[in-house]
C-alpha cells in the first residue's frame, strides 16, 4: 500500500514542479525512479526511452506507465499492473488540472491587463522556438547531427525527413503511416 | 455551441496517439482537429492557448490538453481531454512493457528505431512552417523563436530561463513604456 503512495507523490510532484519543459521533467524523473526509489534499472530507463522515442506520449508519460507497470507486475499480474500504471499517469496528470484552473482564474480576475498583454505579446513568438528546440535536441539524440555517424546514415536519415515532410503535408498521408513507412525504411536500409 | 463529450474524447484521443516523440507533437493533430476540422476555435485563440501552456510547469502535452479541453467545455472538457491524452501512451506503453528487456537483442527494432527517429523529427517541426506564416512573427520578434531555439539546442539553457527573461523584459516595457496611456 505504501507503495502506491510513494508512487503517487512521486508523479505529482514531477507533473508539479518539472519547470522546463521535458527535459526538466525527464531529470526529476530519473531522480525519482532511479536514484531516490530504485523503482527501474538504468539500463531499463534506457530501453524504455529508446523504444519510447517511436510511441506517443512524452518521456514522462511513457515512464509513468512503465513504472507503474513493472514495480507491481509481479505480484498483481498483469490486469493490476495496467491498473497501477493508469494510477501514474493520472497522478502525472493532475497537476495538468491545476495549473489549467490558476491559469483561468487569472484571466477571470487580472488586475494587470496591459501588463499581461506585454507578456502575452514577447512570449507568443517563443512557441514555434521551443518546438524547434526539441526537434533539434531529438535529432542530437538520434545522433543525426554527430560528426561520427556515418554518412549512409545522415543521407538516408535527411532522405527520411524529407519524405515525411512532403509526405504529410503536400500528400495528406496519415502521420502514423508515414512512421510506419519510414520505420521499415529503416529496417531496409540502415 | 455544446461540444459533446463523446466528440471531445474522439479528439484528444486521436491526438494522444499522434502525439509521437514529445510532448510538442501534439499542437499539430491537436490544431488540425479543434480549428480546422471541428471549427471549436479559431487559429487566434488557438495560439493564445499555446501561449499560456509553454509557461507552465509541468508535462506540456498534458498541459495543452488541459487548458484547450477547459476553453473548450469547461472542466468537463479539461478532465476529458486528459484522459484523452493519456489513454494512448497508457495503452502502448503497456503493450510493449513485458518486452522492454528484450529489446536490446533485437536488430531489427534497432534498425526500425534509426528509420523512425527522422519521420519523428520531421513530424514535430511540421507545425512550425505553419506558425512562421502567422502575423505573430515579424522582423522584430524573429529573434525571440531563433535565439530561444539556439540556447536550448546548443546551449543547453532551461527554457525557463528564457521563459523569464522574455517576462522581465515585458514588466520592464510596460511599466517604463506605458503602451496603453
Amino acid at each position: 500500500m505504501l507503495l502506491y503512495l510513494f508512487l503517487f507523490l512521486s508523479f505529482v510532484q514531477i507533473g508539479l514542479f518539472s519547470v522546463g519543459g521535458d527535459a526538466s521533467a525527464q531529470a526529476l524523473l530519473e531522480h525519482e525512479v532511479l536514484t531516490l526509489h530504485h523503482w527501474l534499472s538504468p539500463e531499463a530507463c534506457t530501453d524504455l526511452m529508446t523504444l519510447g522515442a517511436c510511441l506517443p506520449g512524452s518521456t514522462a508519460q511513457q515512464m509513468a506507465v512503465f513504472t507503474g507497470y513493472s514495480t507491481t507486475v509481479q505480484q498483481l499480474g498483469f490486469g493490476g499492473a495496467l491498473a497501477t500504471a493508469a494510477f501514474c499517469s493520472l497522478a502525472l496528470a493532475l497537476p495538468a488540472l491545476a495549473w489549467t484552473g490558476i491559469a483561468v482564474r487569472w484571466a477571470e480576475c487580472n488586475p494587470y491587463p496591459m501588463t499581461t498583454r506585454c507578456i502575452m505579446t514577447l512570449l507568443r513568438p517563443l512557441v514555434p522556438g521551443l518546438v524547434v528546440a526539441a526537434a533539434l535536441l531529438m535529432a542530437k539524440e538520434a545522433g543525426l547531427l554527430a560528426d561520427a555517424t556515418d554518412a549512409w546514415h545522415k543521407g538516408v536519415s535527411a532522405f527520411l525527413f524529407l519524405a515525411t515532410v512532403v509526405g504529410v503535408r503536400v500528400y495528406r498521408f496519415n502521420p502514423l503511416f508515414m512512421l510506419l513507412l519510414c520505420g521499415v525504411a529503416g529496417c531496409l536500409l540502415l | 455551441m455544446r461540444i459533446s463529450s463523446f466528440d471531445l474524447l474522439k479528439v484528444f484521443l486521436h491526438t494522444g496517439l499522434t502525439a509521437i516523440g514529445s510532448s510538442y507533437a501534439a499542437i499539430e493533430p491537436l490544431r488540425r482537429y479543434v480549428v480546422e476540422e471541428k471549427g471549436w476555435m479559431d487559429a487566434d485563440t488557438f495560439g493564445q492557448c499555446l501561449t499560456l501552456t509553454q509557461a507552465m510547469p509541468g508535462i506540456f502535452g498534458l498541459n495543452l490538453a488541459s487548458y484547450v479541453g477547459h476553453r473548450l467545455a469547461g472542466w468537463r472538457g479539461s478532465v476529458l481531454a486528459v484522459l484523452g491524452m493519456l489513454a494512448a501512451p497508457l495503452a502502448l506503453v503497456a503493450a510493449v512493457s513485458p518486452f522492454v528487456g528484450d529489446l536490446r537483442s533485437s536488430a531489427w527494432l534497432a534498425s526500425f528505431l534509426k528509420g523512425t527517429a527522422p519521420a519523428i523529427v520531421a513530424l514535430i517541426l511540421l507545425p512550425v512552417l505553419g506558425m512562421l506564416n502567422k502575423e505573430t512573427l515579424s522582423l522584430s520578434t524573429i529573434w525571440i523563436p531563433v535565439g530561444a531555439a539556439l540556447a536550448i539546442a546548443l546551449m543547453g539553457i532551461s527554457p525557463t530561463y528564457i521563459i523569464a527573461g522574455l517576462v522581465f523584459l515585458a514588466l520592464l516595457y510596460a511599466l517604463l513604456m506605458h503602451p496603453d496611456e
